[in-house]
């Protein structure tokens, strides 16, 4: 379903991506390791259609992911819609006035009824403990919470892929536990699952497969 | 647990939208904190600040009370003299400002020609391409803290220099925030948004009082290093 | 809405920077007084934000964009006198380090988008506010919204206004001898109405859509961020002196630019050329060739200016197709 080809990438000069390999099959849950600034960021953002390769190339469902394909708006949308992303920080994703209209924001866009929206955001606050925080605005939330929020406002689009860049920094033991253990539920339900982390824990309980990236920016596979 | 509609795989054709004003945000906002990033300036940086400043001044100066098109065309002789001089990044982004002010100025100032004074499109015009490129090469060769440091040459209160430091390193700050934002906007926005200037404003708001939040937390930080709320600068720049 | 430099004469210049010089030391002053040390660190913050946020395209209905400067907001957020100093330093930043507005003009742009945008705005919201009777503390009402949208376009317009005026007075101020305009050669009668067109339709909408969509927000996330409309009596304290200066400041500048400009003794005040003038590719120059110089020194010049530009012209070219990079 995705497939990297000698992918690189410089930022301002300095290589970020170099000569990355990687194919990932439908419903393969891939584990994302590496020290930091050795690239991890990078990849999952040029998973995710923000950064473009410059040199290989990529491609999602066999279609070519590419800077000129994107500007297609209907071609960037049905691409957006079918990959999610967590990013690390949860504030940087959370951008509406309270936790409903945040978690609705998504299927809203999709053309769905408002039944069918309302289905989907009560199915996600239940799903993340987070139904009492239903009219709170997401700014003021705890980190743990923030996160909780921003995973349901990625859900509710229904994405077959979904990549998550370090999940678990932030959150207290118990929160980890309950993240894993809701992962791992994604990953029976058939999603595709793309998670950088630092845990050895999620890694090796998660992971059908460990990608682990070089300090020269070139991926390593280990079992 | 997981809900059907989760579990199932869904066919979905999008509807095309004009998110233009997301992407060209994200494209002006990239190409400022692009400019902060560059941090060799080109040449030049034995020369005191206050003094590349005066002389910068006195050639825009000269160059706007100029009547003859001698005196600006020298000017611009030795602006573009200097231009070459400059490293690649810094060449290409002053010849781009200069240009498109000027020629901004020349399409405006089209009518001037049926106005009867087509010298005015030619005059301004050039002084523009001139004046932007003096600051343009100001801006290249002279480290910016060096350069706001250099105001304080100028007798301007030490609170106004601490003040301009903060914003330039808080306009990187809130410039990664605001555009970090817009790229999490741009991944969900799959469909039609039939709010947008509420997601926009959206964005502009967390960065708002994301803000006030780090200077808060900036303060508080300052105090714990013995700050007490007099403004002093070390005169060892 | 930035002024380049050029466009108005160095003596508008100065003269309109000297008027800002009052604003800029009251706005100081005011700060100083109201804000506790501590939030000082917030006016660099402050400011940071106006710069990012003159940055953003504000999606309009119609697919349009535009781009809004945002006093009044920051004006509703951190009062007027904040917003001055906030906007100023965001100016000076787009002028110094990436050439937008003038240095020059440095002074007029701040006194357009630096004080007479947010005061305007500012003293209109709190006005229309009042008769909503939406002034009461407390979190914004519907009234408090439109108090916003009316006053942020006043704001922006009053300060599209001021800047037409001093484009507008240029070519009667400031012209050669032949009568040919030195800076904008648009006079009043072209440079209200084309200013304004643009700011009642365009970029007022974009101001006010800005002003309220960002006010809506940050009173349903964060009420208390918004400076709530202080006790009656001290809003009629504060406002009477910034009127009056800003009166006096409205007499004395056109005033100021006569007077400067006879006293230069720079410029002829003569009679502006008709329509019925003949054209001609000679009279582009009429000043080119000076007396006493020789016309190889224009020769030679333009020789110099020719060679330079090739450079330049190769090296931007070959600049942006090299890709440095080696993986």
């Amino acid at each position: 379903m995705i497939k990297l080809n000698n992918v690189c990438y410089a930022y301002d000069g300095l290589v970020a991506l170099r000569h990355v390999n990687l194919d990932i099959s439908k419903g393969d849950t891939v584990v994302l390791q590496g020290s930091n600034g050795c690239g991890k960021s990078t990849l999952l953002k040029l998973l995710n259609g923000l950064i473009f390769a410059e040199e290989g190339e990529y491609y999602f469902d066999g279609k070519l992911i590419t800077q000129d394909e994107m500007k297609d708006s209907k071609f960037s949308k049905n691409f957006h819609k079918r990959i999610g992303f967590v990013f690390q920080n949860p504030d940087v994703q959370l951008f509406c006035n309270n936790v409903h209209d945040e978690i609705a924001f998504g299927p809203a866009q999709m053309g769905l009824t408002s039944n069918e929206i309302e289905k989907r955001v009560s199915d996600l606050l239940t799903l993340l403990n987070i139904d009492h925080l239903k009219d709170r605005a997401p700014y003021h939330l705890s980190g743990g919470e923030k996160k909780r929020v921003a995973l349901a406002s990625v859900l509710s689009i229904n994405p077959e892929v979904l990549v998550l860049d370090e999940p678990l920094a932030g959150l207290d033991k118990s929160a980890q536990d309950w993240l894993i253990d809701f992962l791992q539920e994604l990953q029976s339900a058939g999603k595709t699952l793309i998670i950088s982390t630092h845990d050895d824990n999620l890694a090796h309980l998660l992971g059908d497969r460990i990608v682990y990236m070089n300090e020269d920016h070139t991926i390593d596979y280990v079992l | 647990m997981i809900p059907d509609w989760l579990k199932e795989q869904e066919e979905y054709n999008a509807v095309p939208d004009r998110d233009g004003f997301l992407t060209r945000s994200i494209l002006s906002l990239m190409s400022m904190l692009a400019s902060f990033r560059t941090k060799t300036i080109s040449y030049g940086s034995k020369y005191p600040a206050p003094l590349k400043l005066i002389v910068c001044l006195a050639m825009i100066f000269i160059t706007s009370l100029a009547r003859n098109m001698l005196i600006v065309c020298t000017v611009l002789a030795i602006l573009l003299a200097h231009i070459c001089f400059l490293k690649n990044e810094f060449l290409v982004r002053t010849i781009s400002t200069s240009l498109a002010a000027a020629l901004l100025s020349a399409v405006i100032l089209i009518p001037a020609i049926f106005l009867g004074s087509p010298q005015s499109m030619l005059m301004v015009s050039t002084k523009v391409f001139v004046s932007v490129g003096l600051v343009g090469i100001l801006a290249s060769t002279t480290e910016w803290n060096k350069l706001t440091a250099g105001l304080a040459a100028f007798h301007i209160p030490d609170v106004f220099i601490f003040t301009l430091d903060i914003t330039l390193k808080y306009i990187v700050i809130l410039g990664n925030i605001s555009m970090d934002m817009l790229n999490a906007l741009r991944l969900r926005s799959i469909g039609h948004n039939n709010s947008k200037a509420q997601s926009m404003s959206g964005v502009l708001g967390v960065t708002f009082l994301k803000s006030r939040q780090m200077s808060e937390e900036m303060f508080q930080a300052m105090q714990c290093r013995g700050f007490e709320g007099e403004y002093r600068r070390n005169s060892n720049d | 809405m930035h002024i380049p430099d050029n466009y108005l004469s160095p003596s508008t210049c100065a003269v309109v920077a000297a008027a800002t010089v009052p604003v800029w030391t009251y706005s100081i002053r005011r700060i100083k007084a109201e804000i506790p040390k501590e939030k000082m660190t917030f006016l660099g913050v402050g400011a940071a934000f106006s710069f990012v946020a003159m940055m953003f395209n504000i999606p309009m209905p119609g697919g349009t964009t535009g781009h809004a400067v945002g006093g009044t907001l920051i004006a509703l957020l951190l009062g007027p006198e904040a917003a001055c100093i906030a906007v100023t330093i965001a100016l000076l930043i787009q002028a110094l380090l990436f050439g937008d507005g003038g240095i020059l003009a440095f002074g007029a742009n701040c006194f357009n988008m630096a004080f007479i945008l947010p005061y305007v705005g500012y003293y209109a919201y709190k006005m229309i506010a009042r008769i909503l009777h939406a002034d009461r503390l407390g979190a914004a009402s519907r009234g408090k919204l439109v108090a916003a949208g009316i006053g942020s376009y006043l704001g922006i317009n009053a300060a599209a206004l001021a800047a037409a005026i001093e484009f507008g007075i240029q070519p009667a101020l400031f012209h050669n001898v032949a009568g040919v305009p030195l800076y904008c050669p648009y006079g009043l009668s072209i440079s209200i109405p084309a200013m304004m067109l643009g700011h009642l339709t365009i970029f007022g909408a974009a101001e006010v859509i800005f002003t309220v969509a960002l006010y809506a927000f940050i009173s349903k996330t964060s009420p208390g961020m918004l400076r709530d409309a202080a006790p009656a009596d001290t809003a009629k304290k504060n406002s009477f002196p910034v009127f009056i200066l800003l009166a006096i400041l409205i007499a004395a500048t056109p005033l100021g630019l006569i007077a400067s400009g006879t006293a230069w003794g720079e410029w002829e005040i003569s009679e502006i050329p008709t329509m019925t003038e003949s054209f001609s590719w000679a009279s582009l120059f009429p000043d080119y060739s000076m007396n006493g110089l020789p016309d190889f020194v224009a020769y030679i010049l333009s020789a110099i200016i020719g060679v330079l530009l090739s450079i330049i012209i190769f090296r931007f070219i070959s600049a942006k197709m090299k890709r440095t990079t080696k993986f």
